[in-house]
């Protein structure tokens, strides 16, 4: 999915932080919890003002995370 | 006439006889119809609780603790779920979640839940809206993209 991801955020510099987090760091933790994250990948996004707006778990095609990359407000 | 008759008992006989191995191998049907005390036991036991009705819908009202995989999003990402974890899925009456059931069964997966009557049934307490991001995350006026992965 790297490359994927990778590609997007280049696509979308400017607009959306992009962020790549280890699941398995310590660091990341609380993020894992709070998100509910079970299972990797998993893409969070978030709007402008913190709110959750979608939540992909497994694989996803550059399309399906354009699409909800669009919708963030 | 021998020859006739003999051809119909034996057709038959043979019919009967796939009849008999059919009911006697294990069902392939893996998918168990549950309430809502059985869901709320299976999800304190760690099953996992997948929503499959749109986001509008899940943003209206959803059993806490579960996550929001519409219907037509599923066949993607469950391919990379493990087959062996325990899954209980559910939508607004139990009919999407039903053919998501069937739809995960025929896939591998040995434990799949479905709530038979969906959420117009549920009598526990229900989440409303998208869960707000925790204060951890601060963003800088910006929508924020994260990607959980695993370097293991």
């Amino acid at each position: 999915m790297k490359p994927v991801v990778d590609g997007l955020a280049q696509q979308y510099k400017g607009k959306v932080e992009f962020r790549r987090l280890d699941a398995n760091d310590d660091a990341t933790q609380q993020l894992v919890q709070a998100y509910g994250v079970q299972y990797v990948p998993t893409f969070v996004f978030l709007n402008a003002d913190g709110t959750r707006s979608d939540q992909l778990v497994g694989e996803a095609s550059a399309a399906d995370l354009t699409k909800r990359l669009d919708a963030l407000k | 006439m021998k020859g006739p008759r003999l051809l119909i008992w034996g057709l038959a006989g043979v019919i009967l006889l796939a009849i008999a191995i059919a009911v006697a191998l294990p069902s392939p049907a893996v998918r168990e119809d549950i309430g809502n005390a059985q869901l709320l036991q299976l999800q304190a036991a760690g099953a996992r609780l997948v929503d499959v009705r749109s986001p509008g819908e899940f943003a209206l009202g959803h059993i806490p603790g579960a996550e929001n995989i519409p219907i037509e999003e599923l066949t993607q990402v469950a391919g990379s779920w493990n087959r062996g974890s325990a899954l209980i899925v559910y939508c607004a009456t139990g009919a999407r979640s039903y053919q998501a059931a069937q739809y995960l069964a025929a896939q591998g997966f040995t434990k799949v839940y479905n709530l038979k009557a969906g959420i117009v049934a549920w009598d526990g307490q229900v989440t409303r809206g998208n869960t707000p991001a925790p204060a951890a995350i601060k963003t800088n006026g910006k929508p924020i993209f994260i990607d959980f992965y695993s370097s293991t």
